[in-house]
């Protein structure tokens, strides 16, 4: 049962920034249609017409009379033409707009950030704006390749991965960081050997300047390997699910082997995270409703608008920090999951800012070095 | 609010419009031209036609009022005794007027000469008032049968030893089958019982538990009987076991079910015979079926050997609201069932 004995008034209640995790074998679309029609479906079992409310009991009693006799009083309704049974349901799906930012491929699962209603939509734009850092379970499974980097495609080559250890697969991953740690400078549009690089790097994550650039990966950790199957977490910008299967076949390849990948799960979606996510049995009015209002503390401005940091060249002042928000969450992983801003500062990226300071202070003696060899390696 | 997407609905045929506007004084002519293209019927200018009775009790429209097109029968419902009365007897005319030629034919006919035989009738095989309106609702056309008609179909179920409460109950899960044609209905009957080898009291047993199977095509039903049976590998016994305990599933889609069935056996390591035993699990939804095993499995209570403790069956497995599964089943609290779901 609904706590709502009005349709209206839970109607209005639906504007705002809905967080979902999203089942694997969905689509984004199926999993929007499947939302507008649940909430339909709710929304019109609460009572929509003004007769519904004002004297349900006596509507009741006329419609269960024994007798065939249609001597029914009438006088508990006055216009019969604004009846539920005349005027139909008062919702309809295209009543509902969702819009969703970044949305997943088919075959993965995860977070998924969408925006109902106007003020939903206007959230999920400066979201969108802001790029948030997405962090992703990438599992793969070495042995075969195949024509689109999935178990379940044509198989184009089998290999051995006798000789594939965690330290090999460890050293793959940080090699790759590193060179996407160059193309982070690149596309953040600062140079790498100013000084503003060096406050950006210092004040927390550098973001692209632009949307829908090359992705950024930031982070690239190997949690789990038992051979054949292994588990990259991978914090990234601007990625798309192809790109993460594509990257872990390059992987295998770096590692004399190949491999598929068998499913992306994002386990984070900035300041989105599972403890947010509703599955799909909890996509009901209720929790959707109380979801959009737990959220509403995360459209702050601070938080909206980080992402226009990368674009700003003059950098707030080094004690402007935004370590204050940080809520430390205990995740279903187990790993700490901190707020957008702060987790690069302080959890377990500390030490790609260390790594990227490092990187700096070597090349400062060597300025006067020709910057072709830096664009010549690209990342994997 | 939502729109009116209904057919567009005349109100009156032309012709018979034209010939009743010879008749016209010129008054009303004026009064006609006056009223085009205005959306509420109930203007303060039509009541000088009707003046001589009570608002309320007319049933007969204006001219003007009929001969202006309206997109639904919501305007005339105000005025309308016959359609208040329908209304009154839980008829849904929104769903019933996206049926060709049915909201004419309720503006034409009188409540107590043309429809109340049809209510009387409906009575008369003992079905409550409270579900006539589910039947009309679902099922328009009924408003267009005559009662002979129906009292000859009625009486071919009675002759194939069917109760009256059994046909009532019938007739309100699928009320099409009123319209069905007893010859028709004779040569469904006869296919139930040739395909699967039934019994006449089976028969009247799988209409009775599922008569949406009555207007359901023939082939479509043999064709998913051939398919399950090839590529599933159902004997014929087990065939008819499933039509006697679940014939729904004859109605659904025939690969999805051998996608469910390839999971039941290869994943979850069930045979035929288990299968067989709550049939209606390969007509649930799978991602139910693969949350809640694996959910299981992460727990050790994934135990479908009826033989051993802990046992769960089929259905406790598929059936029930996640509360109450992870109450009866998994002994846990839901919570933990959906943070489970979050990690797959």
């Amino acid at each position: 049962m609904s706590r709502f004995n009005w349709a209206p008034t839970a109607y209005k209640l639906l504007n705002g920034v809905l967080c979902i995790y999203k089942p694997d074998q969905t689509p984004v679309h199926m999993v929007v249609e499947s939302l507008k029609s649940r909430l339909c479906k709710d929304l019109n079992a609460l009572p929509c017409y003004q007769h519904e409310i004002l004297m349900p009991s006596k509507v009741k009693e006329n419609l269960q009379e024994k007798s065939l006799s249609l001597k029914v009083d009438p006088s508990g309704i006055e216009d019969w033409s604004e009846h539920r049974l005349v005027l139909g349901d008062r919702y309809e799906e295209t009543d509902i707009k969702i819009h969703f930012v970044d949305g997943i491929s088919k075959h993965s699962s995860g977070v998924l950030v969408l925006g109902l209603g106007m003020f939903g939509r206007e959230s999920v734009e400066m979201i969108a704006m802001s790029k948030y850092l997405r962090v992703y379970h990438v599992k793969g499974r070495f042995g075969w390749a195949t024509h689109n980097f999935s178990p379940k495609g044509r198989i184009l080559q089998r290999t051995s991965f006798k000789h594939v250890t965690t330290a090999k697969l460890e050293k793959v991953c940080a090699a790759a960081q590193a060179a996407h740690t160059r193309e982070m400078y690149r596309l953040s549009g600062v140079n790498p050997d100013s000084q503003e690089a060096y406050e950006m790097a210092s004040s927390g994550i550098i973001r692209p300047a632009e949307r829908k650039t090359s992705p950024v990966l930031y982070s690239i950790k190997c949690i789990d390997f038992q051979p054949p199957d292994f588990t990259l977490e991978i914090h990234s910008i601007n990625e798309s699910c192809l790109f993460l299967r594509q990257f872990i076949h390059q992987l295998a390849i770096k590692l004399k082997t190949t491999a598929v990948c068998t499913a992306i799960r994002r386990i984070r979606y900035g300041t989105f995270n599972l403890q947010r996510a509703l599955v799909r049995q909890q996509w009901h009015l209720d929790n959707i409703i109380d979801n959009i209002e737990s959220n509403n503390e995360l459209l702050t401005p601070e938080r909206l608008l980080i992402g226009h940091l990368a674009e700003r060249v003059q950098l707030p002042p080094p004690s402007h920090q935004y370590i204050g928000h940080s809520k430390g969450n205990q995740h279903l992983i187990g790993e700490e999951v901190t707020d957008d801003f702060s987790d690069f500062a302080k959890s377990n990226e500390k030490e790609l800012i260390v790594d990227s300071k490092t990187c700096l202070s070597k090349r400062m003696p060597s300025q006067n070095r020709d910057p072709s060899d830096t664009k010549s390696s690209k990342p994997l | 609010m939502r729109q009116q997407d209904s057919n567009l609905v005349e109100a009156e045929e032309v012709d018979n419009t034209v010939s009743v506007m010879d008749k016209m004084t010129q008054n009303e002519l004026s009064d006609l031209n006056m009223k085009q293209g205005v959306v509420s019927v109930h203007e303060k200018g039509i009541e000088p036609h009707t003046s001589s009775d009570e608002v309320q009790n007319v049933d007969e429209f204006t001219l003007p009022e009929l001969s202006r097109t309206s997109m639904s029968l919501v305007p005339y419902v105000k005025r309308s005794l016959t359609l208040q009365k329908l209304v009154m007897l839980g008829v849904d005319l929104d769903k019933v007027q996206r049926v060709k030629e049915v909201s004419e034919l309720l503006l034409k006919s009188d409540f107590k000469k043309d429809l109340l035989p049809l209510f009387k009738f409906l009575s008369s095989i003992k079905v409550p008032v409270k579900d006539m309106g589910k039947i009309f609702t679902e099922n328009p056309l009924l408003f267009k049968e005559n009662v002979q008609n129906l009292e000859l179909r009625v009486g071919y179920m009675i002759h194939k030893k069917f109760s009256l409460k059994d046909i009532a109950s019938m007739a309100i899960r699928c009320s099409i089958f009123l319209l069905m044609d007893p010859h028709k209905l004779d040569e469904k009957l006869g296919f139930l019982q040739n395909t699967f080898q039934l019994t006449g009291q089976e028969v009247r047993h799988v209409a009775m538990t599922y008569p949406k199977i009555l207007p359901w095509r023939q082939e479509l039903i043999a064709d998913v009987r051939f398919h399950i049976k090839e590529f599933i590998g159902f004997s014929d016994s087990e065939l008819k076991e499933i039509i006697l305990k679940e014939p729904s599933l004859y109605m659904n889609n025939k690969n999805a079910m051998v996608k469910r069935f390839v999971y039941l056996h290869n994943t979850m390591l069930l045979d035929h015979h288990q299968v067989v035993q709550w049939p209606g699990v390969l007509s649930s939804r799978m991602f139910i079926i693969k949350t809640r095993h694996m959910f299981l499995l992460s727990l050790g209570r994934a135990q479908y050997d009826p033989c051993q403790e802990n046992f769960v069956s089929l259905k406790a497995l598929v059936t029930g609201t996640d509360q109450e599964f992870c109450h009866n089943v998994a002994k846990c609290d839901v919570n933990k069932f959906y943070d489970f779901c979050k990690t797959i």
